[in-house]
């Protein structure tokens, strides 16, 4: 038995009980951005233009997840702004491959945001 | 590349105060930082060789102790340099002990205290030296060729996000919105460690720095600027430690270690970082170096905090409790910080605007304070001194106690 642990980045055994035996599990793709920083020093000489964002994305399972915002910049985003995955495709010197990023997520949570104004409208 | 970091000691309460640092070194950082600005005719890149020579000459020198008492050795070359057989050869050393201890302080110290209290050897010197000016070396991006990065600086390269500063970028941002601090609220701390390095002639910022001065620099990771984070320069520092039943008469008050401690982030790295400011750390290992020096937080008196960035010292500085989450920098604008305040921190300017020597020069300030020699910033009366080195992933205090001249 694990523990049940959601553990991201990929480690080599399990942060809490320790036990190796780890499996790929899908996430809902939702989440929250709790920081964010936009690099304007040129860290990878030219290989990334500059300015360029990074967000810290809270998934809705708990773990921390790096990205990249798609669809919006730094300049929108407020604490715990939705969002959801989207996959940008990139390449690099082993092929192709697609990048996880997230898009401003404007679906079911907004929604309930909005219920709970109404209501206290009332 | 720098050899691995032997285990640090425990932090066992008969290991404190059995060594004391009895002398200290450092190379010119203002001078040398000025000429490799300047790079005029003739001008030589410094090599850790000979950081470390004049570093050494100079802590012997300052301890008054003869050449043949120097019984062991340590060195530090964290960005590569000799080995510690060819460092002891290059200054005339014939130690009975003998240890290449990676480079950062906080371990190296507690080793050369056991090694010490254990017998191996009665004085140590101990020679750190790095060049990562002339080495033009970089702090995020593409890993440099044969160098060891943290996990942090390679896992997430995919988006981008590599980099020392966007470490504290991204606790500096969560910070921001937890507690509603501004970007002016933050330039205090910068400011107050600039005033702290003009007391300071070896410091390499002498300019003054004004709010304005703060908020007009320029970004390098967003939120945080070129003056939230620390110099880039070469350098060495040497401390000579000795028996402490032996420091009797010498030239100067010994300054005792008194307690260490140790903790490492073992699960959820980015949460602890970014949104505990590493707490559980500081506290865990702050426990362990106040048990074992047999004190107590509120004992201390002037707190040396690795300051690789701004938002960085003040995570430590509440982290020990030295103000309460989300109230250090109102501590730092009130004065707090300041020789003469309530608790001041890097006194000799730290590392954002007096040298970057990874530790030591925060561990050769607490030693000149501790003499109370501290020439034109002395805290007044001042007996223990707490040092924080934390790391994204680790933490390691040292207490230090003055002793009897």
């Amino acid at each position: 038995m694990n523990c049940g642990e959601i553990l991201w980045p990929v480690v080599k055994a399990c942060e809490h009980c320790g036990r190796d035996a780890l499996e790929w599990r899908r996430m809902s793709g939702r989440g929250q951005v709790v920081s964010w920083c936009t690099f304007d020093h040129d860290y990878y000489r030219g290989l990334l233009p500059v300015p360029y964002d990074t967000i810290m994305v809270e998934l809705e399972e708990g773990p921390l997840f790096v990205s990249n915002p798609a669809g919006f910049t730094a300049e929108v985003i407020e604490f715990r702004k939705p969002v959801r995955l989207a996959f940008l495709t990139c390449e690099d010197a082993a092929g192709e491959f697609e990048l996880p990023v997230f898009e401003a997520d404007s679906g079911p949570r907004k929604a309930l945001a909005d219920v709970v104004v109404q209501s206290e409208n009332q | 590349m720098a050899a691995p970091q032997p285990k640090m000691p425990p932090s066992a309460a008969e290991l404190s105060c059995k060594a004391a640092i009895v002398g200290v070194g450092e190379t010119d950082f203002a001078a040398d930082y000025r000429a490799w600005r300047a790079r005029g005719p003739g001008f030589e890149a410094p090599e850790v060789e000979g950081l470390a020579a004049c570093a050494f000459e100079r802590a012997l020198e300052d301890s008054g102790l003869a050449r043949s008492e120097i019984d062991g050795l340590s060195v530090s070359f964290l960005y590569g340099g000799p080995t510690a057989p060819e460092v002891a050869q290059m200054l005339g050393l014939k130690p009975r002990y003998m240890i290449d201890n990676g480079g950062i302080m906080a371990g190296p110290l507690p080793v050369a205290c056991a090694a010490v209290a254990s017998g191996e050897c009665d004085t140590i010197a101990m020679v750190y030296a790095v060049t990562p000016r002339s080495l033009a070396r970089k702090f995020g991006g593409e890993p440099m060729a044969g160098t060891a990065a943290p996990p942090s600086y390679y896992y997430f390269h995919p988006w981008g996000w590599s980099s020392q500063a966007a470490h504290w970028a991204y606790i500096w941002r969560y910070y921001q919105n937890e507690f509603g601090a501004t970007e002016a609220d933050l330039g205090a701390v910068a400011i107050q460690l600039r005033n702290n390095a003009i007391m300071n002639s070896n410091a390499i910022m002498q300019t003054p720095l004004s709010i304005e001065d703060y908020l007009a620099s320029r970004y390098i990771v967003r939120p945080l600027r070129l003056l939230d984070l620390c110099l880039v320069n070469d350098g060495g520092v040497c401390l000579i430690v000795r028996r402490a039943d032996r420091t009797r008469h010498l030239r100067h008050a010994p300054v005792l270690v008194a307690g260490w401690g140790e903790s490492k982030v073992r699960s959820k790295k980015m949460h602890t970082l970014v949104r505990e400011r590493l707490a559980p750390q500081i506290q865990e290992a702050g426990d362990q170096a106040f048990s074992m020096a047999g004190m107590g937080v509120s004992h201390v008196q002037h707190f040396e905090c690795y300051d690789a960035a701004t938002i960085h010292l003040i995570g430590q500085f509440e982290g020990f409790g030295f103000a309460a989450p989300g109230e250090g920098l109102e501590f730092c604008k009130a004065g707090g910080m300041a020789v003469g305040g309530r608790m001041p921190v890097n006194t000799a300017g730290g590392m954002l605007s007096g040298a970057y020597m990874h530790g030591w020069n925060h561990v050769a300030e607490i030693t000149k304070q501790l003499r109370h020699e501290a020439t034109g910033r002395q805290i007044e009366g001042v007996e223990i001194s707490l040092f924080s080195l934390a790391q994204t992933d680790q933490v390691h205090p040292i207490l230090f106690k003055r002793g009897v001249a």
